[in-house]
């Protein structure tokens, strides 16, 4: 990461501490508002369904390049999670939030292990075999709607998700 | 989705969200506090059973 990074980093995590509500403020002005989304509904029980967690806190496997924060106006590549990894096999990379709680314990931004207990249990059908890690922090959204999420809908199509659950950093 | 600021997301249209009391960076609680994170992922399941536009408060 370059110091540059670094500073700016920095600055907006304490600014995001100091002054949560200016920080409310600042990234909902940044926020395109939108209208007209098709409708979702959940065509069968949780029971049958398969779950994908979809996270924004910047998570991926540690064998994966990271997400690359010295980019303008932000990383909007996927990175794809196996349905297998554990906790250890994780880790997170992103520039807007501390990520000493989520690198202590990935569960806190990546709840895969709760996930496969209820699998276990039988309340949800099956734990999805792909989930996807993003970096959230981006100002421009330009890539990420046109590139990025056609790229997801397709791998969860394909994979046959019935619920994705969002999760942010 | 999770979300820690409700009016961001209401923005963005998500259908459903969990708006929950955590601090931003522990969308599911405090590390290795797994009670709570069972209970988040609990919430969101029932969450993807309502109707969209359904915005719920993380229940402890």
């Amino acid at each position: 990461m370059k110091n540059r990074t670094k500073i700016k980093s920095k600055l907006s995590v304490a600014f995001s501490k100091n002054f949560p509500k200016a920080y409310n403020n600042f990234t909902l002005k940044h926020v395109n508002k939108q209208t007209g989304l098709p409708e979702t509904i959940l065509a069968k029980p949780l029971s049958e369904c398969k779950v994908a967690l979809l996270s924004t806190a910047g998570v991926h496997l540690k064998t994966d390049i990271p997400f690359n924060l010295d980019l303008h106006p932000g990383d909007h590549t996927i990175r794809v999670v196996p349905g297998d990894a554990s906790e250890e096999d994780l880790t997170v990379t992103h520039m807007y939030y501390d990520l000493k709680s989520a690198k202590k314990d990935t569960t806190i931004v990546f709840p895969i292990q709760q996930l496969k207990e209820l699998e276990q249990a039988g309340e949800i059908g099956a734990v999805s075999d792909v989930h996807i890690g993003l970096f959230g922090g981006i100002m421009d959204t330009e890539h990420v709607e046109a590139e990025s999420i056609p790229q997801v809908v397709e791998l969860f199509k394909n994979k046959k998700i019935d619920v994705a659950l969002l999760v942010p950093g | 989705m999770i979300t820690l600021l409700p009016d961001v997301t209401e923005k963005t249209g998500v259908p459903r969200t969990l708006h929950v009391p955590f601090k931003l960076g522990r969308p599911c609680g405090e590390p290795f506090d797994f009670g709570t994170r069972k209970k988040v992922v609990h919430q969101l399941l029932e969450l993807a059973e309502k109707p969209a536009g359904s915005r719920l408060e993380y229940k402890n």
